[in-house]
């Protein structure tokens, strides 16, 4: 069975799609607090939001890039005329 | 002597009323509920010593859950007791041996040891014993209705304006401490103005008892025919409806109702269930409504405002921008960025999207726990005002003093639900007969 790396680059690149994720979800709960004018501790309260929001951005991160990488290799196989 | 020890069973009443006293606008609080007026801490200091000598007609169950009440308070004592049905007789006899028994109430009114009544009968009993009891000179507590009919109502409210007597019937959420307080608020603007009222009282139970021989069938189970009840309006409906008035300060112009037996086909001949629309002149009404074959809703009453809705039977409010400030901001963002994904409609407003029951944050008016009937006890809810306006009676018997109100608030609301069994009975609308208003009843 063949071992699968990962290797430092990948997961330093995982960790800073995931932390714009966050960032992004936190911003997002941010605005919601001032544009519905509810207390700013939901910036605290809210947090499990703002996980879930993180996880469901980026998830759809992961489908934009298996979109992207499949339609590279589906680039390459025309290209190297393999099909 | 009673086998029950005496307790302070009405200090918590007496206290919030003494409260009343020392914050801003108690007086005005105290001045629309004229009937606590008399019971006070120090009229009750007035009486210290003195007790009350009452009899009681009438030993059933609420005659017995009266009898314990009674047998609690410091300044009453039971010295007779009056029955015709023998086990009822025997059973409350054992309470209190060493009161002195009857099984004709005429007798019992005869005695010259007796102050005051207290009648727990079936309700075609009511009026009878009550114009019986102020023409011998008793102070009289009867159990809610006032009267079977509208001409009896008339009688006794007639007999009670020529007698100096104290007369209360068992309106006691007048003496419930969570409906005064509700009552309160909602005068004060809390929930806005009144836009509503809707009442309901479910339990699922057939309202029988067991009947040891058959010739007792009516006598036992006496709510079960119109001779002796008035069913559901007199039996259920009577609080409520005085609830609702009692919050709108008015009385309904007309009502308009249908009622049937649905579920207990067993020979009873009042409905089991009921439905009924009440309007004020100002274009209110109250939606009241009664089936006893399903209990999910319970018992509430609900005072509808514009800004907010008061459910006086579990003491607690809410009030309609919580039901928005409940929400936090990403909770709202998600679900506006919902609707604009799922329920845009180019051609109107979303005026057809059903509106689904809000959660609201409930606000209690008293803290404390509340006890609504359960539905299979006919004696009725615990802690619910019966203890205080027992109390404010048998004080009434030492001190001659009448409880402001209560005999004209039963008058209306005995009035109302038999005008609501009238409508169910002739299918149509019906006017508050003229003849039957009282200058206490405001219209508009």
């Amino acid at each position: 069975m063949k071992d699968i790396v990962i290797t430092s680059a990948r997961l330093i690149k995982e960790l800073f799609i995931f932390a714009t994720t966050f960032i992004i979800a936190f911003f997002i709960n941010v605005i919601a607090v001032f544009l519905f004018d509810t207390p700013w501790y939901e910036i605290f309260t809210q947090i499990g939001y703002v996980i879930a929001l993180t996880l469901l951005l980026y998830l759809v991160v992961i489908i934009f890039r298996l979109i992207i990488l499949a339609g590279k290799y589906i680039v390459k196989i025309i290209k190297h005329g393999l099909l | 002597m009673s086998k029950i020890k005496p307790k302070e069973i009405d200090s918590s009443l007496r206290k919030f009323i003494k409260d009343l006293g020392y914050i801003s606008g108690g007086a005005a609080i105290l001045a629309t509920t004229p009937w606590l007026q008399s019971f006070t801490t120090d009229a009750a200091k007035e009486i210290k010593n003195e007790k009350a000598k009452i009899g009681f007609i009438g030993t059933g169950s609420r005659g017995t859950y009266n009898i314990q009440a009674v047998s609690a308070i410091r300044h009453a004592e039971i010295v007779g007791l009056c029955d015709i049905y023998p086990p009822n007789l025997k059973a409350a006899s054992a309470i209190v041996p060493n009161a002195k028994t009857y099984t004709d109430y005429r007798k019992l009114l005869e005695s010259k040891d007796i102050d005051g009544v207290i009648i727990s009968t079936p309700l075609y009993m009511h009026a009878p014993i009550t114009l019986d009891a102020m023409a011998a000179g008793k102070h009289v507590y009867c159990e809610k209705a006032m009267a079977l009919t509208m001409d009896e109502c008339k009688s006794v409210y007639e007999a009670y304006q020529k007698t100096d007597k104290v007369v209360y019937f068992c309106m006691q959420r007048m003496f419930d401490e969570k409906y005064i307080k509700g009552m309160q608020m909602i005068h004060s603007g809390t929930i806005g103005d009144i836009v509503g009222e809707r009442c309901h009282w479910f339990r699922n139970h057939d309202w029988r008892r067991p009947v040891p021989s058959p010739e007792l069938e009516r006598q036992i189970n006496w709510r079960l025919y119109w001779d002796y009840s008035a069913g559901l309006m007199t039996e259920l409906a009577s609080h409520q409806l005085e609830v609702c008035s009692w919050a709108m300060q008015m009385v309904p112009e007309t009502v308009i109702g249908t009622g049937d037996i649905v579920h207990w086909k067993d020979g009873r001949e009042v409905y089991d269930s009921v439905n009924l629309v009440y309007s004020y002149s100002n274009g209110v009404k109250i939606n009241y409504e009664s089936l006893i074959s399903n209990r999910f809703n319970g018992m509430e009453d609900q005072i509808l405002g514009s800004k907010g809705t008061m459910n006086l039977a579990s003491g607690v409010y809410y009030l309609d921008d919580d039901s928005i400030g409940q929400k936090s901001g990403i909770e709202q963002l998600i679900g506006q960025i919902g609707n604009r994904l799922y329920a845009s409609v180019p051609a109107a407003a979303p005026s057809w999207r059903p509106e689904t029951k809000t959660s609201f944050v409930p606000h209690k008016i008293i803290k404390g726990d509340f006890q609504v009937n359960d539905g299979l006890s006919m004696i009725g809810a615990l802690k619910d005002g019966t203890d205080e306006i027992l109390s404010a009676f048998c004080q009434g018997c030492i001190t001659g003093e009448r409880g402001e109100n209560i005999v004209e608030e039963a008058y209306t609301t005995t009035m109302l639900c038999l005008l609501g069994n009238q409508s169910i009975a002739e299918q149509k609308k019906v006017y508050f007969p003229d003849e039957y208003k009282i200058p206490y009843m405001k219209f508009s």
